[in-house]
């Protein structure tokens, strides 16, 4: 039901296949974020962060080599692992369709649903117009498409199978 | 929407109620605030956004957190708007047990 005195937000769910400990450490380790931080029509190529609570983060997303890249960042306000990560979340410039300077508010909360199963859920609130939660909303989908990709490819090339320890090449493994 | 009606919409809602009794208590994170509540984080997050627009609750603006804090001065508007009804009932209860001890007094029937 749509209330216009709500807040504008969204919410992305999904599923992987691993420990939460695997998703948590592909949420909050630079190395791992750079893989699969921003949508694939603008992916990042840089992610800096001091990932502590009030360390601030700047991720570098790039459009094409034609095109100016873009740049996001913020800070982290609660870091409660292997859990709940709360941070900032601001489009440098003024190229956000909000307008310039808008501060949302991203949550990404981690349930172990399973041994290896993790639900990942991301909410941002704070958003101004409906636009921009559908423009946000798909651009957190493809990042968590690219997440799973990524931690296809990361963990798939060393699971062990049975008691025979075999090594499982990259892409056999559903 | 008026001050009020922000105010009334925000508390309008259970889980929010159950936040502001949580944060009358003490600052604190949106993880803790979300513990109690069989709901995603972000869904928290989402009514605690709504109590900051009202002017309800913020998140402080010292140290690195920014825990969320109940704003002192809340629900004074709304106080004193429900003050000018629970005078009107004061007086019209007091109204009434006047009337009744005058009744009493009065002997039965014709």
């Amino acid at each position: 039901m749509a209330d216009s005195r709500a807040p504008l937000d969204l919410s992305v769910v999904r599923e992987y296949p691993y420990p939460i400990d695997v998703v948590w450490e592909a949420c909050t380790s630079t190395q791992a974020l750079v893989h699969w931080f921003g949508p694939e029509h603008a992916p990042a190529i840089s992610f800096v962060a001091d990932i502590r609570p009030g360390g601030a983060w700047r991720a570098c997303l790039t459009r094409g080599e034609t095109v100016r890249p873009l740049y996001v960042s913020g800070h982290y306000l609660e870091i409660d692992p292997p859990n709940v990560l709360v941070f900032t979340f601001r489009w440098e410039g003024d190229h956000h369709e909000d307008g310039p300077g808008v501060e949302t508010e991203v949550t990404m909360e981690l349930e172990a649903l399973a041994a290896h199963r993790t639900r990942l859920t991301i909410g941002q609130i704070g958003l101004r117009s409906a636009e921009s939660v559908g423009g946000h909303q798909h651009g957190w989908e493809s990042c968590m498409d690219r997440l799973g990709a990524w931690l296809r490819v990361r963990y798939a090339s060393s699971i062990e199978v049975g008691a025979s320890r075999v090594k499982v090449r990259r892409g056999q493994v559903t | 929407m008026d001050n009020l009606s922000t105010t009334f919409y925000a508390l309008a809602d259970p889980t929010r109620r159950a936040i502001l009794a949580r944060l009358s208590r003490g600052e604190t994170t949106l993880s803790e605030l979300a513990r109690p509540f069989d709901m995603t984080v972000p869904a928290v997050a989402k009514h605690v956004r709504v109590l900051e627009e009202a002017g309800l609750v913020r998140r402080g603006l010292r140290g690195p957190t920014r825990p969320i804090r109940l704003q002192p001065r809340a629900l004074r508007g709304a106080h004193q708007w429900m003050e000018r009804y629970r005078e009107f009932w004061d007086t019209s209860l007091d109204r009434l047990g006047a009337y009744l001890a005058h009744t009493a007094e009065r002997p039965r029937g014709r």
